[in-house]
Order: C-alpha cells, then sequence, then structure tokens
C-alpha cells in the first residue's frame, strides 16, 4: 500500500471517532448528574445552612437547567477549558496533564515487564505442553488472576520495603530529596535522561519498580494464557508442518514462522489489557501513594466532582480512541491479508 | 533400476498412538521400498496410515505417535536412530514433502518468495545475495508465469493450484532424490488436478527422483504410477505394478475399492459401496483387519499370522483366500 493512502486511511479513522467521542461527552454529562449526592452540600460541609448550600450551588453553576449547563460545559470544552475540579481547586487539564504521565509511565513499565515474562513463558509452555515450564505457566497464570492487586501490592512493600530495605519508601514517583526533572513528556524517567540527569532517572525508575510489577503480575496471566493458547494453535497448523518438512531450524519454525501468527491474538489481548491497566489501577497508586490518574478519577467520583469525573473519561475515551487505532495499525504490519478499511 | 538400493526403504513399520482412550495400533508390519526414477502410489481410504507412514519416514511424525517396530532408511539414512539435527538437514535436502490443502499449508503471513528463500538458505543452496535470483528460477521450474511479481505475492493472494506450485517448488528447490506428495491435488479443481498432477510427473522424471504419491483416488494412481501400495486400517493389503494389480487385483479389499472408483463410461449405479467401515485400531484386532468387513472371511483368516505372499513376480498380496 502507498504510504499517502495509509496516512488518509488513518486519518479517516481518527475521524471517525469524532462521533463516538461526541456521545461519550454527552453520556457522561449526564451520568455525572444522576450520581447520588449533592456537591453543594457535600462543600459547604456538615454546618452550612440551607442559605449557603444555596450560594455554593449557584457558584458552581447547579442552580441553572441540564441544558444551560450543558451547553456552558460544551462550549468551554470547545475552548480546550475542562473546568475545575472542585475538590482540589486546581483546574481538570492540569491535573490532568499532571496525573495522566504518571499513569501512562507506570502501566507503560509494567507491561513491559508483563510483556518480558508472559511471552517467553506462553511460548515455552507451548512448545513443551505438560512439562514443568508449562506448570510454571499454569501457577503464574493462577496466581496472577487470584492474588488481589491490593494483597501482593503490600506484600512486594512489606518484604522489599520493610523487611529488606531493598526498595525505597511507597510514597509517589520521586523521593523527597530529589527534584522533578523539568517537564518535557511528564514521564520522570525520560525527563530525567533528557535532562541528562542519571541519578534521577535512577531513583524515578526505583520508586516505579515495585508498583509496576505489582500491576505486571495481574496482567501476566491473560496474557501468558494468550500466547501459550494462541502458540499451541499455529503450532499444529499445516504450514508449521511443511516448515519443518523442509528441514527449517527449529528458532526459524518457532520464531518466524510460529510466533508472529500468533501475534495477533496476543496483540489484541494486549490491547485490551493495556486499557483495562489504565483506568484500574486505583488499587496500585492507592497502596503506592502514585500520584496518577486513576486515584483522582475515584476521589473525584465520592464527591460528585462533575468537571473531574467528565475530563477523566473524556481522556480515557480519546486514550481509548487512539490505542485502538495503535493496534490496528500494528495488526497491518504483522499481517498482509489486514486492511485498514474495514 | 529395481536391482538398486532402493532410495526409500520402509521394514516391518509398526506405529502406535499413545491416546486418551487407548493405545490405536495405526500402523502394523508396513513394508514399502521406492526406487530412483519410479512413482509409488499408496492408495487407501482417509485412516487407513498412508500419511503416518509418510510421515514417520520423514521423521515429523506428531509426538504422540512411536515407533514400536521397523527400520526406515532413506537415501543410506536410519531415521530412526538419527539424531534430530541430522533430520532436519535431511529433510527439505535429501526429502521433502507436499501436502494437500496448499492455501493453508504455506505461511499466510510470508510472501512465497521468502518462503522458497528459508528453504534455499537453510539448506546452504544460495547466500543471501543470489537468493532472490535462485527463488525465481526455482519458480520458472514449476512454470509460474511471471515469477518475478510472484515472489512478492502472499498465499491468499494465489490461487489454489498457484499455490501448490508454489509447494512444489518450495519441496523441490534443493533437490531432493525423494518427494511425498501427500493427496497433493485435494481441495483443488479437476482441470487443475491434471495440471499439478502432470507437473509432478514431468518433474520426477526429469530429476530420475524417488516419488511417492499418497492418494485415496485409484485411478489416479493408475494414471501416474509405476507402482501401487494398497493400505487397509494400517496394513499394506497388496502391491504390485500399476499394471498387475489393476489387470488381476488379489486381495478383495484393491478389487473392492476398484469397483468404487467411478470410471469415465459408467452410470453411478455401477459404483459400489464397500459396506462397513475402518475397524477401531484400539485393543485386540483380528490377524486381517479387513476380516470384518470381508465376504470371503472364513475360520483359517483368523487363524494365524498374515504373511505377504507373492502371487506373480513382484506383485504381493496379504491374504490368506486371495481371488
Amino acid at each position: 500500500m502507498k504510504r499517502n493512502d495509509k496516512l488518509r486511511i488513518i486519518f479517516g479513522r481518527l475521524t471517525q471517532a469524532i462521533p463516538s467521542i461526541i456521545g461519550i461527552i454527552i453520556v457522561t454529562f449526564i451520568l455525572t448528574r444522576a450520581l447520588p449526592g449533592d456537591p453543594a452540600v457535600y462543600f459547604a460541609g456538615p454546618a452550612a445552612t440551607e442559605k449557603s448550600i444555596q450560594e455554593i450551588r449557584t457558584s458552581l453553576g447547579l442552580d441553572k437547567s441540564m441544558l444551560e449547563q450543558f451547553w456552558i460545559y460544551a462550549s468551554n470544552l470547545a475552548s480546550g477549558d475542562l473546568g475545575v475540579s472542585v475538590s482540589t481547586g486546581l483546574s481538570v487539564k492540569e491535573e490532568l496533564i499532571r496525573r495522566l504521565p504518571a499513569s501512562l509511565e507506570l502501566t507503560f513499565l509494567a507491561l513491559l515487564f508483563s510483556i518480558g515474562v508472559a511471552l517467553p513463558l506462553g511460548i515455552a509452555a507451548a512448545t513443551r505442553p505438560n512439562s514443568w515450564v508449562d506448570q510454571l505457566c499454569r501457577i503464574v497464570v493462577t496466581a496472577g488472576v487470584s492474588l488481589p492487586v491490593f494483597f501482593t501490592g503490600l506484600f512486594m512493600v512489606y518484604l522489599f520495603y520493610y523487611i529488606l530495605g531493598i526498595a525505597p519508601a511507597p510514597l509517589g514517583r520521586l523521593d523527597i530529596i530529589y527534584l522533578s526533572p523539568p517537564s518535557v513528556t511528564g514521564f520522570y524517567t525520560i525527563d530525567a535522561l533528557l535532562d541528562g540527569d542519571i541519578e534521577t532517572f535512577g531513583a524515578a525508575l526505583s520508586q516505579m519498580i515495585l508498583p509496576a510489577i505489582t500491576l505486571g503480575i495481574f496482567t501476566l496471566a491473560p496474557l501468558a494464557r494468550m500466547t501459550r493458547g494462541a502458540m499451541l494453535q499455529v503450532l499444529s497448523s499445516d504450514f508449521i508442518r511443511t516448515a519443518r518438512a523442509s528441514g527449517l531450524k527449529r528458532s526459524t519454525v518457532l520464531y518466524t514462522y510460529a510466533f508472529r501468527n500468533a501475534l495477533l491474538p496476543i496483540l489484541t489481548t494486549l490491547g485490551m489489557v493495556f486499557s483495562f491497566m489504565l483506568g484500574s489501577n486505583v488499587l496500585v497508586e492507592k497502596v503506592f501513594a502514585w500520584p496518577g490518574i486513576g486515584s483522582f478519577a475515584i476521589e473525584a467520583l465520592i464527591v460528585s466532582d462533575y468537571a473531574a469525573v467528565q475530563g477523566f473519561v473524556l481522556a480515557m475515551a480519546i486514550l481509548y480512541v487512539l490505542l485502538n487505532l495503535t493496534i490496528d495499525i500494528i495488526y497491518t504490519l504483522v499481517d498482509p491479508r489486514v486492511g485498514l478499511e474495514s | 533400476m529395481s536391482n538398486s538400493v532402493p532410495i526409500l526403504d520402509i521394514k516391518n513399520l509398526s506405529v502406535e498412538f499413545r491416546t486418551r482412550s487407548g493405545v490405536v495400533k495405526a500402523l502394523e508390519n508396513v513394508s514399502l521400498e521406492v526406487f530412483r526414477g519410479e512413482i509409488v502410489g499408496i492408495v487407501g481410504e482417509s485412516g487407513s496410515g498412508k500419511s503416518v507412514s509418510a510421515l514417520t519416514a520423514m521423521g515429523i511424525l506428531d509426538p504422540a505417535g512411536h515407533v514400536t517396530a521397523g527400520s526406515i532408511s532413506l537415501g543410506g539414512l536410519d531415521v530412526l536412530g538419527a539424531s534430530e539435527a541430522v533430520l532436519q538437514t535431511m529433510r527439505g535436502q535429501q526429502a521433502s514433502m507436499i501436502f494437500q490443502s496448499p492455501r493453508t499449508a504455506l505461511n499466510p503471513i510470508r510472501t512465497v518468495g521468502n518462503q522458497i528463500g528459508d528453504v534455499l538458505h537453510r539448506h546452504n543452496m544460495a547466500d543471501r545475495q543470489h537468493l532472490r535470483e535462485m527463488v525465481i528460477r526455482t519458480l520458472k521450474t514449476v512454470r509460474i508465469p511471471d515469477p518475478e511479481r510472484r515472489f512478492d505475492a502472499y498465499p491468499f493472494e494465489l490461487s489454489g493450484g498457484m499455490c501448490q506450485r508454489i509447494m512444489i517448488a518450495m519441496a523441490l528447490a534443493c533437490s531432493p532424490e525423494l518427494l511425498i506428495a501427500d493427496e497433493p491435488t485435494t481441495g483443488l479443481d479437476v482441470t487443475t488436478q491434471a495440471a499439478i498432477m502432470d507437473l509432478i510427473r514431468d518433474l520426477s522424471r526429469e530429476r530420475n527422483m524417488a516419488t511417492v504419491l499418497i492418494t485415496h483416488d485409484l485411478s489416479m494412481a493408475a494414471d501416474y504410477c509405476d507402482k501401487i501400495i494398497v493400505m487397509h486400517a494400517g496394513h499394506v493389503v497388496e502391491s504390485g505394478s500399476s499394471h498387475d494389480l489393476f489387470t488381476s487385483p488379489r486381495h478383495p479389499y484393491t478389487a473392492k475399492l476398484m469397483k468404487a472408483t467411478p470410471n469415465g463410461g459408467g452410470s453411478l449405479d455401477d459404483i459400489a459401496s464397500i459396506h462397513g467401515g475402518l475397524p477401531d485400531l484400539r485393543g485386540l484386532l483380528p490377524p486381517c483387519r479387513f476380516s470384518g468387513r470381508c465376504e470371503r472371511h472364513e475360520a483359517i483368516c483368523d487363524s494365524g499370522p498374515l504373511d505377504a505372499k507373492e502371487v506373480s513376480p513382484n506383485h504381493f498380496v496379504n491374504c490368506q483366500r486371495p481371488l
């Protein structure tokens, strides 16, 4: 396919996402308003009078009709204003810019860890069914799905920080003795490297290792299982028999022939796992005091912080669209039969 | 030519599959020889052990299968005793195999040129710079039009017949001494079938290869093979030259198989089906595995082990009461 065609199709796919994003904006707006609890009552505090509650309601613009409120929200959104989080007092945009990279950085590292463990494990298990590797894979998969994240997290903190003392205190992205690197990407490790500050890089990385492993153990299970299953299926297919009958080396058969074919279902799982991780790593963020987007969203939800919840959902929706597009593009690179058009 | 040493020599081969529901005796006491320059057909119903024999000869039998007796010599190499590394080098170089449904037998996400190139490179037939050139030359031998363009095609972009030509090109890329074609025309339309079979025959004659054609189609075997081996339920029941076998089949199964094969002139009513199915290959089996379906079955059939009888020169039959 020509390069221009590809770019045009990618652009087309992005424009196709616009209606769904508009839909998401409307639905989250309505749903946040359907949440139980009145933010005005909450922020007025327990000793508030009817009058002060009313004042807060007016100042938040909650006394207007739903349609009016939506109109204000939508026109602010069009000018790039996501509103102000009433619970933190900061603009939602700022919060997202600060917190999203923290979550993304953690998720990427966790994903890297889980891919690094799950793929070799799954491949080894598939090539030697019912051997000790296969049993190990089974145990890891079962443990991964059945151990709750907060438990593995606390256990790791207990073992590596409290008992062994080799991990830094689980207190966020960077120990207080370090200054956060000048923000370029928002990823502390990358920013530190760009700044040429190896020491801060090391510090940021060591803060991330435990939460990333905790998160990674959880996502390892579906990945390892899918890798094993997909490899087993591909290894029993006709073209693998052909490759073996032509005397191709075991490594060629395994990687060039089998693994590349097994990559498609693995990619699908990877996409699912990634988006799942981003939204649901609240527990890890809580255990490790990670200033991520998940804990932000939960806190906002509890106090009916409308602007914050809407901002969070919108950011996630855009991430999902980009993620799916990325996965689709990688698909076309792996499998020549897949077109971007469909 | 039959005085020389056979390229493929299988002697008294028995293979069992250990499955959850018991041991399946897939092959018992199978012997066959294929010499340079001849095309040998292995004919039989599905499940008669044709493919298992071929896969065992190539050393790529499923791990569930175990050889319990016998020997296989391929171009002088002891297949059952050789190491995996030796077998790997042998495959593709001394012996290669083509399969049915060529479209699924090729890697769907690799260009056909690269797939042939992988084989050439593996067996050191060409270095990286000349690989493309060599592949195109190989494609020309199987009469693929416009080979330069076909190099970069993926299997899904080609017709079934074209894919089978690619398979043949791949199998013959390193000029093996033995070619095993396992139902090479199944799944292709009739005109393509003939073209593929003609190609296989011409190439094996040109290169003086030993060729094994596995098929369930007796009339195809008759058209293309010098010698035919009839298998039933893991036994070789009859073997001989195509001419002898067709003019005077001696095993009741061969005779029935011929009656069950449609020929140009007859109507559908003339085709007789063979009643019953293959016996269950688990557990105890009678000496003659066809006895349950045979009208000529008598007490003597169950009496003792069955040995091949030479009923006429080079025509063998495994039957107590041959026709």
